[in-house]
């Protein structure tokens, strides 16, 4: 139980993480920054004519629990509808990233979901 | 410093498993002794009472109780009576001081800060300048986040009407000499406002000596309950300003034509205070006294060293703040490589270790080191040479997670 937070595929995640790039030319943008701590995480998506993510990808710095959820969350969204991925929760986020989250530890988690909703599209 | 000082304070009996509670944040909120939760819960219990109007026996109890508050604060900064207003914390401490002093600002005037202060030392004044058409000035920092006295004398000037400046950074543990910048303040005609969070609870002050023209603290940091604290004036300056918060308690005379105030303190403190939370601010300043503030401090220090020291040697370890340990205070601030400081801070809670991680409410002091955050370990009287070998060992493991 020790370090159940830190599992390998969370480690994993985070020191690889995967789609951390700037998608050029993505319709949807958006950021969100953790007032707690200071990290932001800017996501980037194509999507079709019906909301449908065709990629994702994000840029930004954080803690494990961000980077690792951030990572997770863009494979995750392939082929899902924007709207669904906005409205992820707190247990959603636990089921993604499979470990369950603190109050404080969630929002960590929840930044890429929040920035997903603070998307601008172009 | 006494041994079983531990035993004092009921947190670490509540909070201890098989593993001891190390408890390493003060630098946010002190714990508190048995005799400062007694002296709140007996407030409750046996005679609580407004402070403001009751002629019965409680009320006046309560009255005397509040006021011998306000007398151990006077005498713990070496003040008077009438120059100590209670407030909720330092923060509101400071937002009042620069409400008082708007009617003293004009466009053009020229308000100072550093760069390393906390939030609340900053966008109180940032805002003040904004109100007043005043130039916002913020004083910048050497390599190692400590402030150079010859940039306050050269910055300086004879538009400066306030520099407000902490006493002791919350975020590196540098300390600063506000006597010598209050003196430069008042050689070009401005004021002195000293935010003493870090100060007040480890090491001795004396108002009088610093000359400074305000000065503020919280009571949650010297061991006392959340939501108390201090602004100190002096007299001269509460005599002249007038009131920013209005209400009950702090008038002379009501009128339809006008009101009239009491006098300070009592005009700055609308409303019902936090009578408990004063009383039990009284208490611990009694029972850090019975310590003494040098025997704290020189306690604080050395662990501190003991951790910088053994912090120093560990690979991928920075370590932030001046190297000169005579000018540091309890508080060692650092970043493990790899490692966000939120994933460390929650591998050592792991090992029921506290510590304080992220960017400590000094935006402009991490974006001067050009960092997110750091991991600060602040030290205090109740902790142990035990306590710096679980961190230094938590930290290692963090290390060792993330692969330094």
């Amino acid at each position: 139980m020790e370090n159940e937070l830190y599992k390998e595929h969370i480690l994993n995640h985070y020191r690889n993480p995967r789609n951390k790039y700037a998608l050029t030319g993505a319709g949807v943008v958006g950021k969100e920054i953790n007032a707690l701590c200071g990290d932001e995480i800017i996501l980037y998506a194509h999507a079709d004519e019906d909301g449908v993510v065709t990629t994702m990808s994000f840029t930004g710095e954080g803690c494990a629990i961000s980077q690792a959820a951030a990572s997770l969350f863009t494979e995750y969204a392939k082929g899902k509808r924007i709207k669904e991925l906005q409205e992820m929760t707190h247990a959603d986020v636990e089921r993604l990233l499979g470990i369950s989250l603190s109050t404080v530890r969630a929002r960590c988690a929840l930044l890429p979901v929040k920035a997903l909703g603070n998307r601008i599209s172009k | 410093m006494k041994k079983d000082i531990k035993n004092d304070f009921p947190i670490f009996k509540a909070q201890s498993d098989e593993r001891p509670f190390v408890f390493l944040d003060s630098a946010a909120v002190s714990q508190m002794p048995q005799t400062v939760i007694d002296a709140v819960s007996e407030f409750y219990s046996t005679y609580k009472a407004n402070v403001h109007s009751g002629i019965y026996g409680i009320g006046m109890r309560a009255v005397e109780a509040y006021e011998g508050a306000r007398n151990a604060v006077a005498e713990f900064l070496s003040a008077d009576s009438n120059e100590i207003i209670f407030t909720s914390g330092t923060t509101a401490s400071l937002n009042m001081a620069a409400r008082m002093l708007e009617s003293r600002i004009t466009a053009g005037d020229e308000i100072m800060v550093s760069t390393m202060e906390h939030h609340s030392n900053f966008i109180p004044w940032q805002e003040l300048a904004k109100r007043t058409n005043a130039i916002f000035i913020m004083l910048p920092l050497e390599k190692d986040g400590t402030l150079s006295l010859n940039t306050v004398r050269a910055m300086a000037g004879p538009r400066t009407k306030i520099i407000a400046i902490t006493h002791v950074s919350h975020a590196t543990g540098a300390v600063n000499d506000v006597r010598e910048i209050c003196r430069m303040a008042h050689g070009v005609g401005a004021l002195c406002v000293v935010d003493a969070a870090q100060s007040a609870p480890h090491m001795p002050i004396d108002v009088r000596d610093i000359d400074c023209d305000f000065l503020a603290f919280s009571g949650q940091k010297v061991l006392g309950p959340t939501g108390t604290g201090v602004l100190y004036g002096k007299e001269k300056h509460l005599c002249e300003l007038t009131p920013v918060i209005f209400g009950g308690g702090m008038i002379r005379h009501v009128s339809a034509e006008d009101s009239t105030w009491a006098d300070a303190p009592q005009k700055f403190e609308a409303g019902t205070p936090h009578a408990a939370g004063a009383i039990g601010l009284g208490a611990a300043l009694s029972y850090i006294e019975g310590i003494g503030r040098k025997e704290i401090m020189a306690h604080e220090r050395n662990l501190a060293r003991m951790a910088r020291r053994a912090l120093m040697n560990m690979p991928g370890i920075h370590l932030y703040g001046p190297g000169n340990e005579k000018e540091t205070s309890g508080i060692v601030s650092f970043t493990v490589e790899g490692a966000h400081p939120h994933d460390v801070a929650e591998i050592l809670s792991r090992e029921n270790i506290a510590v304080r991680a992220g960017h400590h409410c000094a935006l402009p002091l991490m974006n001067h080191f050009g960092i997110s955050g750091t991991i600060r370990a602040s030290f205090y009287l109740y902790n142990t040479e035990e306590d710096v070998e679980r961190l230094v060992a938590g930290v290692q493991k963090a290390g060792d997670m993330f692969q330094v």
